[in-house]
This record gives C-alpha cells, sequence and structure tokens, in this order.
C-alpha cells in the first residue's frame, strides 16, 4: 500500500532521477530515526532496570527522551509524506481522479504546493529559535545532573522541516506532470 | 468580524480543507495560522504561534509512549500472536452456537490487550479468522463483520493509542484512561458475544449456517502444554508490560519500552522474528508517530488559535444557559462524533473535537476520564460507517478476494456499529462501568 516514486512517474526522465534521489536522502534521515526509536527503548528499559535493580536509575532520560521525540518525528515526516503515509481523506480525491483525473491531479498538486507553503512559513518562524538556542547556548536539563545543548534537536526540526518543503513541493510538481502528461500509474491503478 | 465568527469559520473550513483531500495537520495549521494573522492583524506574530507549538507541544518525555505502543502492536500482530490467541479461543469456544464468531471476538479481546492499534489486529484477523469461518458456512458479509467488528477491541482494551492521544490532548492521565478502559472493553466484548450468538441463532439468513466447528480431539497433558506455550508470551506480556502500569511501578513510557522490548525478545525466542522483520516494523512505527506528532503538533496550533477566539468559553456558557444537561450535551457530543466518523479518521477528530469539548463538560462536571472512554468508543463507531470506514477498508485491503465486494463488508459491520452504540449507551447510563476500578 505504501508509494515510492515511481508510482508518481512523470516520463520527464531529469526530473524522476531528481526525485528518486530527493526520496533516498529522506529514507536515510527515515533510518536514522528509526534508530533512535529503538535507542529510546532501549535506554527506558535500561533506566528501568538500573533503577530496579542496582538503585542507580541513569541521569537525564527524561530529557534525552523528549528531545530524541522531537527529532525522531522530523528526520521521518518528510519520508511519511512520500510514501503517502500522512493523514488525509482521501475519498474525494480517488472519485475525482477516476471521473475526472486531470481535475483531481490538479486539485491533489495545488494541496500539496499549500502544504510546502505552509512549511516553509514553519521554517521562517523556526529559524530565529535556533539561532538563538545556538546563540545562546540554551541548555535542557538540571545544573549537576545532566546537561546537554539544545540546538542540535532544533538544528534537525530545521532540516526535517525543509525536507518536509522539498517533499511537499516535489511531490505536488510531480502530481501535476502525470496528470497532464498521459496516463499516470495512479490513475491506472 | 468578531472572534466567535472567526472560530466558526475556521472549523468550517477545516471541514471542508480535509473532505476535499488536504492532508489534515496542513488543514489544521493552515487555517490556525491565517485565523491568529486576522484576530492579531500580524502575520509574523501568527507565524510566531505556529513556530513555538512546534518547539513545545511534543517534545515532552510523555510522547515516548507513542512510538513504543506502536512498536509494540506491530510486532505482537507481525510475530503471529493473533493466531495462538485464535487457536486458545476456538478450542474453548469453538463448539458453542456461533462459535467461530465467538472465538474470534475473545481472541481479539485477548489480544487488544498487547497491542493497542485497531488496524493492526483487523489486518491479522481478517487473515486468520475469516478463511476458518467461511470454509465453515459463514457467509462472507457475517465473517468480515466479524472481524471488523472485534478489531475496535484493540483500541478499546488498553493499551490504546487513541487512549493516549486524548490523554495528551485532554492534559488527563494515560494509566488512568487505561485503568478506566477495562470495564468498557469486556462490556463491549460480551455484548459482542451475545449478539454473535443471537444473530447465529435467529438470523441464519445472514449469518449461514456453519457446520460444527472441528477441534482437534487431543487432549489431556499434550494439549494443556500446547495452551500454555500458546498462551504464555501474551500473559507474560500482560503481566510484564500493562501489570507494571496498573501496579504503579512504571510511567506509561516505561511500560511502553519494557512492553516493546519484551514482545521483540520473545518473538525472537520463538523464532517468529527475523531481524529484517523487526526492522521494517521499526520503519513502519517511525511513519506512523510521525504521522501522528505531526498531527498533535498541528491540533496544538489549532487550540491556541481558538483559545484567541473565544470560541470554547462561548460555547460552554452557550450549552450551560440551554440547559439541556449532562444528558443532553453527551446526546449531541456523541451524535456529531458519529457524524465525523462517518467523514475523518478517528484521530482527526479527536483533535477537532475534544478541545472545544472539554471545557464545556468540565464546567457540566463531566469526568474527563469517563469523558475519554466515551470519546474513543464514540470515535471508533466511525471505523465501521460509510463512506470512510478505515477498519472496513483494512479488512478488504487483506482480504484479496474479489468476490467480497466493500459493500459486503460495510454490510456485515452494520450489527456491530449497532451493539457498539447500545454499549456506549450503557456506558453513559452507568459510568460506574469506566469509573469502577479507578
Amino acid at each position: 500500500m505504501s508509494q515510492t516514486p515511481e508510482d508518481q512517474a512523470t516520463g520527464l526522465r531529469s526530473f524522476d532521477a531528481l526525485f528518486r534521489f530527493f526520496d533516498r536522502i529522506t529514507a536515510t534521515m527515515s533510518v536514522i530515526g528509526t534508530a533512535a526509536i529503538l535507542f529510546i527503548m532501549v535506554l527506558i528499559t535500561a533506566d528501568v532496570v538500573g533503577r530496579f535493580f542496582f538503585g542507580r536509575p541513569i541521569a537525564g532520560v527524561p530529557e534525552m527522551v523528549s528531545m530524541l521525540i522531537l527529532s525522531i518525528v522530523f528526520l521521518q515526516i518528510a519520508n511519511t509524506l512520500l510514501r503517502g503515509k500522512l493523514t488525509r481523506a482521501d475519498g474525494l480525491l480517488t472519485l475525482l481522479r477516476s471521473k475526472a483525473p486531470k481535475v483531481g491531479g490538479v486539485l491533489d498538486a495545488v494541496m500539496h504546493f499549500i502544504g510546502a507553503g505552509l512549511v516553509g512559513v514553519l521554517v521562517y518562524a523556526f529559524y530565529p529559535l535556533f539561532v538563538r538556542s545556538y546563540g545562546r547556548d540554551e541548555m535542557i536539563g538540571t545544573v549537576g545532573q545532566f546537561l546537554a545543548p539544545i540546538w542540535p534537536t532544533y538544528l534537525v526540526v530545521l532540516i526535517g522541516a525543509c525536507a518536509l518543503l522539498i517533499a511537499f513541493a516535489l511531490r505536488g510538481l510531480a502530481i501535476l506532470l502525470a496528470a497532464f502528461r498521459g496516463p499516470s500509474r495512479e490513475a491506472a491503478r | 468580524m468578531s472572534g466567535i465568527e472567526i472560530g466558526l469559520w475556521s472549523l468550517g473550513a477545516i471541514l471542508v480543507l480535509i473532505y476535499a483531500g488536504m492532508h489534515v495537520a496542513i488543514a489544521l495549521a493552515l487555517v490556525s495560522f491565517f485565523g491568529i494573522w486576522i484576530l492579531r492583524d500580524n502575520a509574523d506574530q501568527a507565524a510566531r504561534i505556529l513556530s513555538l507549538a512546534t518547539r513545545e507541544s511534543i517534545s515532552s518525555y510523555l510522547f515516548g509512549v507513542v512510538p513504543l505502543f506502536v512498536l509494540m502492536g506491530l510486532v505482537v500482530s507481525r510475530a503471529n500472536f493473533g493466531r495462538d490467541t485464535f487457536d486458545v479461543a476456538t478450542r474453548f469456544l469453538g463448539g458453542l452456537r456461533g462459535g467461530l464468531g465467538i472465538s474470534t471476538v475473545g481472541a481479539n479481546a485477548i489480544f487488544a490487550s498487547i497491542t493497542g492499534i485497531s488496524i493492526a489486529s483487523a489486518a491479522v484477523f481478517t487473515k486468520i479468522a475469516v478463511p476458518e469461518m467461511m470454509r465453515a458456512g459463514h457467509s462472507a458479509r457475517f465473517a468480515t463483520g466479524v472481524v471488523v467488528g472485534s478489531s475496535i477491541l484493540g483500541m478499546l482494551i488498553p493499551p490504546s493509542l487513541l487512549m493516549i492521544l486524548y490523554g495528551i490532548l485532554a492534559e488527563q492521565s494515560v494509566g488512568a484512561l487505561f485503568i478506566a478502559g477495562i470495564g468498557p472493553g469486556i462490556l463491549v466484548t460480551v455484548i459482542f458475544c451475545v449478539g454473535i450468538w443471537l444473530m447465529v441463532r435467529f438470523w441464519s439468513g445472514f449469518t449461514g449456517t456453519a457446520a460444527a466447528a472441528s477441534i482437534d480431539d487431543a487432549s489431556g497433558r499434550g494439549a494443556l502444554q500446547e495452551i500454555v506455550s500458546k498462551l504464555s508470551p501474551i500473559v507474560l506480556l500482560v503481566g510484564l508490560c500493562l501489570g507494571g502500569l496498573y501496579g504503579g511501578v512504571f510511567t506509561p513510557t516505561e511500560a511502553g519500552a519494557i512492553g516493546a522490548l519484551g514482545a521483540i525478545l520473545i518473538a525472537f525466542v520463538k523464532r517468529r522474528l527475523s531481524p529484517k522483520t523487526l526492522w521494517q516494523v521499526t520503519l513502519e512505527t517511525g511513519h506512523i508517530t510521525a504521522a501522528i506528532c505531526f498531527l498533535i503538533i498541528a491540533a496544538t496550533m489549532y487550540s491556541r488559535m481558538l483559545a484567541l477566539t473565544g470560541l470554547p468559553v462561548f460555547l460552554t456558557e452557550w450549552i450551560v444557559a440551554l440547559d439541556v444537561g449532562v444528558y443532553g450535551f453527551l446526546f449531541f457530543y456523541i451524535a456529531v462524533l458519529v457524524l465525523l466518523g462517518t467523514l475523518l479518521d478517528s484521530s482527526s477528530i479527536m483533535l477537532i473535537t475534544v478541545p472545544l469539548a472539554l471545557p464545556v463538560a468540565q464546567s457540566l462536571g463531566i469526568d474527563p476520564i469517563w469523558l475519554g472512554i466515551i470519546t474513543v468508543l464514540a470515535v471508533e463507531i466511525g471505523l465501521l460507517t460509510p463512506p470512510m470506514g478505515l477498519s472496513v477498508f483494512v479488512v478488504k485491503g487483506a482480504l484479496d478476494d474479489p468476490a467480497i465486494s466493500l459493500k459486503d463488508v460495510f454490510m456485515g459491520a452494520a450489527p456491530f456499529a449497532l451493539m457498539m452504540l447500545f454499549a456506549l449507551v450503557l456506558i453513559v447510563l452507568f459510568p460506574s462501568i469506566s469509573l469502577g476500578l479507578l
């Protein structure tokens, strides 16, 4: 059920190659996020075991988990969109695509471009937060127990949001091109 | 335009955009952005609220619970634990009238106590139970309907992703919600079992006539050993993860981590999971987590915008002044949820309605935990109703049998939607079903 760039193949070779290349990048980011989920699982279990059997919890687990969650989400989000797994109700679009493929394609593409625009606003507004956290060396945790800088997490958020912006734009373009260049595979299914 | 008008317009705009096919999170964030822009006449400030919601809404220890319980649910589905529960359930219940259907419900109820996602249960039991029921002579409608209906137990019996989501939105204890879900989960299970028995007895035109299920005659020590070996992983997981949670030893996040790791280890020991499958399952977990958390970020933006419009306060005062009472409000609330459920997915409905309904409910003196259980069950009815019935789609997708149409599955699920509504009425009339264990 999950989608790949091939589903939106436009037939324009250079564009398809670019799309596939970008898809690989998001897949790599997603792999890092996936590893982080397993890491959180092991970390929390180790914390619980340490607390029960050795009377020594690991310092800073709540802080690490809270920062990692934010990173995980933004590492995965672009790939989630490209796999067609970002939550949406596609009843109307499916109907349109079977009845009037071009109208359906245009509407779908517009939805993606709006997504790109909104994420652009987010990137624009989030950038100052990152700069400030880096400039002031903001920390998370308690002095004497566990301290970590916040800016790496915000950097990941920023990179992930940029990737999502590009993913929205490219996928929108691909859908638009496919709608006007002969039958796309999505319509054929 | 007054704030309240903007609030109402934004609500309408969100519904239209989502229905038109915009990604739900984008629709929520977009409307919030423009809403705040108009309210404050300041685009920069609107953008800043978006970025602050991104920074603050999900970076908390509690959110570790989302990927961990999703991972646990996906691992146990992939490792065939569902098949084991079904085998054990048919052994005990298969001889009854409608025994295969009742076994499916029973197996789902047990399986639900180690998984928190209905989609996982629906896919697993379509492959296991539907062929068995049809081979025994049940109609396709009935067989698929039983699976669709009982799959909702996955998110009603704790752990439950929807309860986690409600707990986050309403700032309620996830642990308390889990405990409150036990009673209603058992209630729905019993209602389904009785309903199946009655349907098979009195409505064989719908269910088809089934031959008595063939049960292995192996008895004595061999059978006992088999049951123990099939059931022990589940008992172990429930004891480890939920036992610790209910006993107050673990936080929900810790219970999730230990449950997920426990499920992986047991699946490895039983040779049910290869490292490759584990990796695929974790990737899938990542996508689900990202989609849900992104929705939560967008929902935070939306509820901040709503607070600025003053709509929740207005709505609260209006409903209190109407003097419809607790039941009047709940009736209206449930009707809205079920109606939205025909079009939207469960999590989106909760994200849109809970920030509006919670202040009203609290001013009426409604227990927020009780409201959570009502919300989860009402929203789950939407998984069964056309045109957007997610569980029905999953079952149809997992079937691989073109002879069974989507309409058949919806028809089969309809009696179960009605039974859920009946259970919901009981839960509303008798709050102690949910709150008795707290």
